[in-house]
């Protein structure tokens, strides 16, 4: 029988404190493959979980397993190599602003030469027609289409083959029309590269599509479901405000 | 109990100034052992795997600080011939032997204000701009979305800046100083005696392989501090834009500062 491996392992693990929040222990299996959603009402209270798990952040206690490796015993260096397997999105646009598509999408694996000039540029250039407003890619991230960016932003991890994929709050600031497009990538990103996917989001049509599981964070607890179903029936008090606030927005919309 | 509060009044301020003098001077020596432990980090961060990377950033550097101020060090250099050289050469003629009037030019004009001209002017046209370019990219999140991809920041972009600007201070400095002395001599022929032109000659057996290898060391190091000290304040910037015009200031000042520190101590070396 062949088992899944697993990524990513906390065990009652703490992230650091922030100013105004004090984050609840997390205990958690990620396997290959799957997708994780993070869901809450407020961005500040799921970023600590992000980037504990990301390996970003080592923890205050508890246990945190990355690739078979205790967090907290990678080195400085072994932690920068552990980013290409864990890659990292961070929310918005953080391409380098004085590069066009093509240069955005190469650098990292230029840098950690991760495969011959030729394969970069098959991997980058297969990658680069799969994106919306073709006629930007040659234009500076600044006179970029938003939704290009987004698309850009999510691919240049994509050139390093990680085993992992973080994406902080990708559908922030979009259209709803956008918005459907960069599903869809996200789902197709899935799909080709059977990548392990941990996205941080409102998107609770997001979540019952695709998550596999659900980390749910509110001011007290964070709470882990293993699917939609048991999150959508969840008692939890914070957890049917924020369906009911979802219900408004979309009402909102469709009026 | 009138002469004891004279005493209280008068000591309150001098110890304030002591603590005002140790504080800044403490703050001097943690700012060098800062900029220190920086360039450490940079130098030892290089791979030469990965140097490839980086060439493009590195021939953007050398073309930006390097070819492109050639303009400004040209008129600059040109002006500073007219002005100065070609005027004390005339004057120090009359005054000592030929060689020692030429020795004493290339003493003060080549090995000394060529490369502390050239610094400034690298200072006030490199060093801002990577200052704020760095700053900017900072507070864009882009330098943490490439770190977060195992990009050493002090690879991919501190490095390539450093040794953009190490190399064209270095070869600057010898471009400025070729013609501000050259340039000096042909101008003194032109305005005073045609036969001022043998100093040309003079000039080429004038210049010891020390005095050379001091003009060398001093244009190497006068490139690596404008080019660390504006990345270590450009990478300090964190998560406010109003923090890269304080950060820009503070290098350029500090660059100033220690530019002409180091001159110095090299001189009273």
């Amino acid at each position: 029988m062949k088992t899944r491996s697993t990524l990513i392992s906390a065990d009652n693990a703490q992230p650091e404190k922030s100013d105004s929040y004090n984050p609840s222990s997390l205990s958690c299996d990620i396997f290959a493959s799957e997708t994780i959603v993070l869901l809450s009402m407020h961005d500040s209270l799921i970023q600590p979980y992000m980037k504990l798990l990301s390996g970003q952040d080592l923890g205050i206690s508890g246990s945190l397993t990355i690739l078979q490796k205790e967090s907290a015993h990678y080195s400085k260096k072994e932690r920068l190599h552990l980013h290409t397997k864990i890659a990292y999105v961070l929310q918005g646009n953080s391409l380098l602003s004085a590069t066009n598509a093509y240069n955005n999408l190469t650098l990292a694996a230029l840098y950690h030469q991760h495969g011959s000039q030729d394969e970069i540029d098959t991997k980058a250039l297969k990658l680069l027609r799969q994106m919306p407003d073709q006629s930007q890619l040659d234009n500076l991230p600044a006179d970029m289409s938003e939704l290009l960016k987004r698309h850009l932003s999510l691919s240049r991890p994509l050139m390093l083959d990680p085993l992992a994929l973080f994406i902080e709050q990708p559908f922030i600031g979009l259209s709803h029309y956008e918005k459907v497009i960069l599903e869809k990538y996200i789902a197709k990103i899935k799909q080709d590269y059977s990548t392990t996917l941990i996205i941080s989001t409102d998107e609770l049509l997001f979540a019952r599509k695709h998550a596999d599981k659900i980390i749910y964070c509110d001011e007290k607890n964070v709470l882990l479901f293993d699917n939609w179903e048991s999150f959508y029936k969840s008692p939890q008090e914070s957890i049917s405000e924020l369906f009911k606030i979802q219900r408004i927005k979309r009402e909102t919309y469709q009026n | 109990m009138a002469k004891q509060s004279k005493i209280n009044a008068l000591s309150i301020p001098f110890t304030a100034v002591i603590d005002l003098i140790g504080r800044n001077t403490l703050a001097v020596f943690i700012y060098i052992a800062q900029l220190s432990y920086f360039i450490w980090r940079v130098l030892s961060s290089i791979q030469f795997k990965k140097l490839k990377s980086t060439r493009q950033a590195l021939n953007s550097q050398i073309i930006f600080s390097g070819i492109d101020a050639l303009p400004t060090i040209t008129i600059l250099s040109f002006a500073l011939a007219f002005s100065v050289t070609s005027q004390l050469l005339v004057l120090l003629q009359s005054l000592t032997s030929e060689k020692e009037a030429i020795q004493l030019l290339s003493k003060i004009i080549a090995q000394e204000l060529a490369p502390l001209l050239t610094a400034v002017i690298l200072i006030g046209r490199s060093s801002s701009a990577i200052t704020i370019d760095l700053g900017n990219m900072k507070v864009r999140n882009e330098i943490k979305a490439l770190e977060l991809l195992g990009i050493n920041i002090y690879t991919y972009f501190a490095l390539p800046r450093m040794l953009g600007i190490i190399f064209s201070q270095f070869v600057l400095s010898i471009y400025f100083a070729c013609i501000v002395m050259i340039g000096g001599i042909i101008f003194a022929s032109l305005i005073d005696s045609p036969s001022n032109y043998k100093y040309l000659y003079i000039l080429a057996s004038s210049i010891t392989p020390i005095e050379l290898g001091i003009f060398i060391v001093k244009s190497l190091l006068f490139g690596l501090i404008i080019g660390s000290t504006a990345c270590y304040h450009g990478l300090n910037v964190n998560h406010s834009i109003t923090e890269v015009p304080q950060q820009t200031q503070r290098s350029i000042v500090n660059s100033l500062i220690l530019i002409f520190t180091i001159d110095g101590l090299l001189v009273a070396l």
